[in-house]
């Protein structure tokens, strides 16, 4: 903290009194975040109010609360939650562990890579959601089109970020092991895939965003289950509460989602050198 | 150390690799040495002449492209390749691993038990005196404990053969004073035979018993020079009217031969 060296520290200053403390925590920058998404909420309620705008294009912040607890209470959103948790996970744990696989397939095999090679130059770019209509006709709009459109998401990046962790590793580790009489098998399991764990978890970060898009666009398609089909269907009828509501729900996940990559990152760096 | 005393021997080595740009490079050219059971030999050259690129020709991970690698038995006839393991300058430790799975690794490979994986790692950290950093990671250590780390991982295999790859190149000098010491006395006690590439003449004259001088690329084998000081030694040898002479001799030695690598090198740029 800048301020700190200029505090004098021959004359102590005496014990905080309770406003004084209440001023510092007020000054802290994280507060003040806090107290900014605080303002702009109540100034939304209080020009919502004011101007009396129609809740079908901007409802009331207090009023979206209301529709959300009521939505999980009587309105089943929790089902919808769980349904599209399950659809993004479970799509996300075979991405996981197929594109692990292929990856370290491509590292490792050069016959391999050159075949696999083409078609994920073809297939990473092309944007998912345009494969829906065809896996739809393909797989119909059941749970296996939620997963195969949900491991599609995440499998690339999970592939080449695998594939650039193996390609990066230090070629000193690789002799070492040797030197220390590992074989082929040895090398890849205990040096190789734990080399490149921080990069797959980088492919982890991003192939888990993409899956969670696609399963809500393909919910919005399909217009049955989960928090895509509900965030479609209320905007359909104009409730622009629950429309809200579920975009908190959306967000908050994302939050969730991001703060545990937070600490999973925090906890690899035992795997960073120096 | 354990099996029957294997030599190793170079008969006319050679190595000639194609670099990026397309053109022949000769790294080492006839080289003919033998590296002595129960002795340390010393290889002593301007950078980039091929030291370790000998070393990994020794290991028997590069092939010779010219001449043979033999590995001798006692009565001459051709042996089995020995046990060997390699201390690196660039330490090479698994940064995920901590210290004691660091040192246990090669025993694990090998299939020995946790018990007494571990109890051997701690055994071989106790000898380079790191007890009690069992359950550090490499990052949180010192360049001189992270190398000691390496060398209780090569010394817990119990290698018929040690090899030293600039060891100490990329610590300190003061560190790399007092681990040569403690190195020099490992080594010593263990008897083990061990080829040490290095920079440093001092090094080579502390722990070798033979010093092979290289020249420039291609690397040849200038001189072979026995250290006939008497161990154990330390850094009082230094000081011996005897350790002056053969620094000396090395030096003039090495000299031409690394103003000729600085003009190549710069040639080559």
């Amino acid at each position: 903290m800048l301020h700190e060296p200029l505090s004098d520290t021959a004359h102590p200053a005496p014990a905080p009194g309770l406003w004084r403390r209440f001023g510092v925590w007020l000054a802290e920058p994280k507060t003040l975040g806090w107290i900014a998404v605080a303002v702009v909420l109540v100034g939304w309620e209080l020009v919502v109010i004011a101007f009396g705008f129609n809740p079908i294009y901007l409802p009331r912040p207090t009023r979206i609360v209301l529709a959300l607890i009521e939505m999980f209470q009587n309105g089943g959103l929790t089902k919808d939650l769980l349904a599209t948790l399950g659809r993004v996970f479970g799509g996300f744990a075979i991405a996981l562990v197929f594109g692990v696989a292929i990856g370290i397939w491509m590292a490792t095999s050069e016959r391999f890579n050159a075949i696999a090679d083409n078609f994920i130059a073809a297939l990473y770019p092309l944007p998912k959601v345009t494969l829906i209509p065809l896996l739809i006709i393909w797989l119909g709009t059941g749970g296996p089109f939620m997963l195969t459109i949900s491991a599609l998401g995440a499998v690339f990046p999970i592939i080449l970020n695998t594939l650039l962790g193996i390609r990066q590793c230090d070629p000193g580790l690789v002799l070492a092991a040797r030197d220390l009489g590992a074989n082929r098998r040895q090398i890849i399991r205990k040096v190789l895939l734990p080399g490149a764990v921080p990069s797959i978890f980088a492919g982890i970060r991003l192939g888990l965003g993409v899956s969670i898009i696609l399963v809500v666009a393909a919910e919005m398609v399909v217009g049955k289950l989960g928090l895509g089909a509900r965030l479609y269907l209320a905007g359909q009828v104009l409730e622009t509460e629950q429309v809200f509501a579920v975009l908190i729900v959306l967000a908050t996940l994302g939050i969730v989602i991001t703060k545990t990559q937070d600490a999973i990152d925090l906890w690899l760096n035992r795997w960073r050198v120096v | 150390m354990a099996g029957p005393a294997v030599a190793i021997e170079c008969e006319g080595v050679g190595l000639t690799y194609t670099a990026k740009t397309g053109t022949a490079v000769n790294a080492l050219e006839n080289v003919r040495c033998r590296f002595v059971p129960g002795k340390v030999t010393a290889i002593i050259g301007p950078s980039g002449c091929g030291k370790s690129t000998l070393l990994q020709i020794a290991r028997g991970f590069l092939s010779p492209s010219q001449g043979r690698l033999r590995y001798v038995a006692l009565s001459g006839t051709d042996a089995a390749a020995p046990a060997m393991a390699t201390v690196w300058q660039a330490f090479n430790l698994f940064p995920w691993r901590n210290v004691l799975d660091n040192v246990a690794f090669g025993l694990e490979l090998a299939g020995v038990s946790r018990g007494e994986r571990e109890a051997r790692a701690k055994r071989a950290l106790a000898k380079v005196d790191l007890a009690g950093f069992e359950d550090k990671y490499p990052r949180q250590l010192s360049g001189g404990m992270r190398q000691r780390v390496g060398i209780a991982r090569a010394l817990v295999m119990e290698p018929e053969v040690l090899l030293l790859d600039e060891p100490f190149g990329a610590l300190d000098a003061q560190t790399r004073l007092v681990l040569q010491e403690q190195l020099a006395q490992l080594v010593d006690t263990s008897g083990t035979t061990a080829i040490l590439v290095t920079h440093s003449i001092e090094e080579a004259i502390l722990l070798g018993d033979t010093i092979l001088v290289m020249t420039a690329r291609p690397g040849r084998i200038a001189a072979e020079i026995a250290v006939d000081l008497p161990r154990p030694r330390s850094h009082a040898t230094t000081h011996e009217a005897a350790y002056g002479m053969l620094f000396d001799r090395i030096y003039g030695l090495l000299r031409d031969e690394v103003v000729r690598a600085m003009k190549t090198e710069s040639a080559d740029t």
